[in-house]
Order: C-alpha cells, then sequence, then structure tokens
C-alpha cells in the first residue's frame, strides 16, 4: 500500500518529503491539505533545522500510535520516555523555538511536552538572575519597586 | 484555527514568547514560583499579574489536595496534585509542597473549605461576641497573603458571630455571609445576616434581609457555582421539635432558601458539581460497626428532587488502619470516591479512598507534611490556586 506524501518547505527553501498522516498530527496542517490537496506547503517561519526536529516529533507519534496496538499501556510509556529524551537533548533557544512551531503549527501533545520541559526548566533555576540568563530577560526593576512588590506579595522571595 | 491564525510569528529565539504561551507554561508550576517571578521584569510583571493570567492559571491548574492545621497563631498548609484513579497507582503515595505559614493572630481555628482558592478561618465558638468580631481574616494559602476584615457589625454581647464564604462565578465576587448566633440555647439561632463582598474598594458590611427561622449548625459551607450550602435546623411545623434541613444561599442574589432533606447531620459534599449528602448508618462510620451509608445528590433545587443511594461498605471498611483518631469525610471525587482524612495529624499520615462503585478503599500516604502533636488537621479536595493578589 502506498502512503500518500506532502511537501513541507522550510524557511531556507528546503523541502521535506513527509507522510501526509505524519504532517496531519498538525491541525494546520491537516486543515491545509483538505484545502490545497497536492501543494507544497511553505512554512516560512520555521527554519528547517526546527522543521526537521517537528518532523522527527511526529514520525515517532505516528509510528506509535497505529503500530503498537495491543500493548498500549507500555508503548505509551516508551514514548513517554521517547519524549523525555527528546526534548532533553535540545538545548534552551531550539526548545523555546520548537514551542512556538507546536503552538504555530498547532501540535497539541508536542506543545504540551515542550511547555512541560520549560516550566521544568524554570523551576530547577536557583534564583532570578539564572531565570534572566537562561531567557534573556533584562530586569528593568530598581531595588524599591522589588522591595514594594514584595511587601504587597508578603512572602519572602 | 481562527486563533492559530492571527500568529505569524517568525519562530526565532530573539522574539519574546507570546503571552499566551506564557500562560501554558506558567500553569504548570506551582504558584510560589509565579510570586516570585513577578520581580523578574516589568512586562512579565504584568502578563503575570494580570486579570487574564490568573485567571487562566486557576482553570489551566490541577485541583489539588489541601492540608491545613493552626500552631501557634500559624497557619501551616500543604497541597499536592490531585490523584488520578488512586486505586489503580500501586505507589499510593502523594507528596506534598509546603507553602508559607501564614500570621492569623488567632489562638485557635476552625477551616471551613477554601471557596476559590480562599481561606476564611473562623474563631472556636467560644470566642464570644464583638472580641471575635474584630478579628475576621481571609487568606490565600498559595501566595501566602491574609487580609484582615473590618469588624461585622454585631451589637449583642453574648452572640458569637459565624462566617461562611461564598464565590459568585459570573461576577467573579467573593462574599462572605456573616451572622450573629445567641450562645444562650443550642441549636442557637440566627440574626443580624450580613454581607461583606471582597475587592470592591474598601470591604464593609452590609445588612442583608432574611426571612427564615435558621439554627445554622457548628460546621463549615459549601459552595457550588454560585450557591452557598450549609447545615441548619428548623423549628418543626407541628411545634416539636426541630428538622433538619441544609439552606442555600444564593451568593449573587443574596437570597435564602431551606432545603428539606430526609437525613440527620449529613456531610455535605459537591458530588461531579451537584450538592451531595453523606450519612452513615452510625455516628462513628470508622467504629467496625458501620454497614452502610447513604448518598443523597440535589438533583433539582428548584423542585427539592434528591435521589438516593445506599451502599454497603466493604469489609475492608471496619478496619482502615488508623488506630489513632477521628475520621472525617472531606469529600468526593469526579470518580465517584469517597474521601476519608483522620482529624488529628500523624505521622505517617494516611487518607482513604472509597470508590462508591467499585466497592474498595485505598490507604494513601501523604508525605512532607511536618509534623506537630496534637493538631486537628483540615485536608480539603478539589483546592484551587489562585495567584491573584488580594
Amino acid at each position: 500500500m502506498s502512503k500518500k506524501m506532502i511537501v513541507l518547505k522550510s524557511s531556507e527553501g528546503v523541502s521535506f518529503v513527509v507522510e501526509e498522516a505524519v504532517a496531519r498530527q498538525s491541525k494546520i496542517i491537516s486543515f491545509l491539505v483538505e484545502e490545497f490537496p497536492d501543494r507544497e506547503l511553505p512554512l516560512t517561519n520555521m527554519t528547517s533545522e526546527i522543521l526537521r526536529k517537528t518532523i522527527e516529533y511526529c514520525k515517532k507519534h505516528v509510528v506509535e500510535d497505529d503500530g503498537g496496538g495491543d500493548s498500549s499501556s507500555s508503548s505509551s510509556g516508551d514514548l513517554k520516555e521517547w519524549d523525555v529524551k527528546f526534548v532533553a537533548e535540545i538545548d534552551q533557544p531550539r526548545l523555546m523555538d520548537l514551542l512556538m512551531a507546536a503552538n504555530y503549527l498547532d501540535i497539541p501533545s508536542l506543545l504540551d511536552v515542550t511547555c512541560q520541559k520549560v516550566a521544568d526548566t524554570i523551576a530547577a533555576c536557583n534564583d532570578e538572575k539564572e531565570i534572566r540568563a537562561t531567557f534573556n530577560i533584562e530586569n528593568d526593576f530598581t531595588e524599591e519597586e522589588v522591595e514594594a512588590i514584595r511587601m504587597e506579595n508578603q512572602y519572602p522571595i | 484555527m481562527k486563533k492559530r491564525q492571527k500568529k505569524k510569528h517568525v519562530v526565532s529565539n530573539s522574539e519574546s514568547i507570546p503571552a499566551d504561551l506564557i500562560f501554558e507554561i506558567f500553569s504548570r508550576l506551582p504558584a510560589k514560583s509565579i510570586l516570585r517571578f513577578r520581580c523578574l521584569s516589568k512586562e512579565w510583571a504584568s502578563i503575570l499579574c494580570s486579570r487574564n493570567f490568573t485567571r487562566s492559571f486557576s482553570t489551566k491548574s490541577r485541583p489539588r489536595l489541601l492540608f491545613t492545621f493552626h500552631v501557634d497563631g500559624k497557619l501551616f498548609s500543604y497541597s499536592a496534585p490531585q490523584p488520578r484513579n488512586p486505586d489503580q497507582d500501586l505507589s499510593h503515595v502523594v507528596v506534598v509542597d509546603n507553602h508559607m505559614p501564614i500570621l492569623t493572630r488567632m489562638r485557635s481555628v476552625l477551616i471551613p473549605p477554601p471557596v476559590c482558592g480562599l481561606l476564611c478561618p473562623s474563631s472556636m465558638w467560644y470566642t464570644v461576641g464583638c472580641r471575635y468580631s474584630k478579628m475576621m481574616t481571609i487568606c490565600n494559602p498559595s501566595t501566602g497573603q491574609i487580609k484582615n476584615l473590618p469588624a461585622a457589625r454585631t451589637k449583642r454581647s453574648g452572640f458569637n458571630v459565624k462566617t461562611y464564604l461564598g464565590y459568585d462565578p459570573i461576577k467573579e465576587v467573593y462574599k462572605i455571609l456573616c451572622m450573629s448566633l445567641s450562645t444562650g440555647t443550642y441549636p442557637r439561632i440566627s440574626q443580624e445576616h450580613q454581607v461583606l463582598t471582597l475587592g470592591t474598594g474598601k470591604p464593609f458590611w452590609r445588612m442583608i434581609e432574611c426571612s427564615l427561622q435558621q439554627y445554622p449548625e457548628i460546621g463549615g459551607g459549601i459552595c457550588i457555582n454560585g450557591v452557598l450550602y450549609y447545615s441548619a435546623f428548623q423549628d418543626n411545623e407541628s411545634g416539636g421539635g426541630q428538622d433538619y434541613i441544609v439552606i442555600c444561599f444564593d451568593v449573587s442574589s443574596e437570597k435564602f432558601k431551606p432545603l428539606e432533606i430526609n437525613l440527620t447531620s449529613p456531610t455535605l459534599v459537591n458530588y461531579k458539581g451537584k450538592l451531595g449528602a453523606i450519612q452513615f448508618d452510625s455516628v462513628d462510620f470508622y467504629d467496625g460497626i458501620t454497614t452502610s451509608l447513604s448518598l443523597m445528590v440535589l438533583d433539582d433545587a428548584e423542585q427539592h428532587k434528591w435521589s438516593k443511594q445506599t451502599y454497603i461498605l466493604p469489609p475492608f471498611w471496619k478496619n482502615l488502619g488508623v488506630d489513632t483518631c477521628r475520621l472525617n469525610v472531606v469529600g468526593m471525587t469526579g470518580d465517584s470516591e469517597i474521601v476519608v482524612s483522620p482529624s488529628i495529624l500523624s505521622d505517617p499520615f494516611y487518607i482513604f479512598y472509597y470508590h462508591l462503585e467499585r466497592n474498595t478503599t485505598v490507604k494513601v500516604r501523604v508525605q512532607g507534611i511536618d509534623f506537630a502533636e496534637r493538631r486537628y488537621i483540615y485536608t480539603f479536595l478539589d483546592h484551587v490556586e489562585d495567584v491573584k493578589l488580594m
């Protein structure tokens, strides 16, 4: 049985040939495929690197979804483990890009794992300085303002 | 679909994170982290303090188990995500996070169930009259915030004041219902009904009409979908004695309505969004004699329509394995489980999930609570963390 393939094009113009079932995990692509069948889909706001990562995730999930079948609990456990490894191997800037891609393409499960990873990263930071450094946030508060917030919260920040 | 199309972000790290993704990420963090992150930058502070964010935080974050107790004028609280299907999870352990202790200034408190994240601890019954009325507070265990309320207008000495917290989900306001109760007789008739609305400038008490003769019971109320329910008695129409009733107080319209129920002093619970009332066939339901329980569910408050089911308890019930102290029914899960908790803190500390349909009981160990001796502990289900400041 031949599988229907579609073409996704990254911002650099690199084409990726993907099984339709794989790409359809994105609600946006699912919609676009129906609207414009047999067309190359340009994803002008995604780099090849991030698109490749996204496809890798979708491939893994589509195989496990219709393949495993009977041993569903263990396969879903394996999948979870795979997800954890998948996001663990990505550095912070790329993780944010992947998160934005999951949001843009509307892939709920990928959005879930990336958001969780970012939340875990934040939770693991020891202080505000570390979070600011990780997320490129500039501190524009004065000492007095921080003090005022502390007073308001009545919380030892 | 439409929502997504608007966001034509070029995916690159230099761009700041869209607000709805910040919501998505921060809803996965404990409330105390949120408070710290308000100091990161002005932009983040404005996002994390916005009404949209605090609303989304409350709806997205999972309901939690909340444990509180009071030691030397401080309210200690701990919470953990509610276990899903504890009878299928073989570890049977929940690990709690501790919250900031809150200074209450009270010597001993009763803690009614939280309403949309807030607690309204009330002083023990024997603290009489105006002394107590000046010590009313409302607090948020997630943020550690506590707010003193103005003294209720109670003119009589020899009266206690009793408070109930309610939430109107349409107008998104908290209201506190307060009434004076005579100390002479039991049960105590209520008078001087008044309401305070939170979050509307300087809070003040307003007297409200109550034509109902009611004798509220000691316990706290339960607020479901804008209606506050609490246990009370009313004079029997034939003139002899009193009947048990449930009072419904509509938080929005501030009207009282009595509901007849064919049980005596049951425990009121939230049963899948409806009012449920649980009563065992003996008073101390963990005494080893108890064999069944009745659950009444309010199907239609207008028509006073209740449905009733009786359940035969499993043999395990006879020996729950807790020999130290009293147990209380603290609520029901959406999966038809009755949750039972000891009323005195112990180490180790366990709670119990009894599944009505499967007729099974699971003992869940609660880890991480700092032990204090001879303390009443209050266990609550479905606590929603609220990070907005009062």
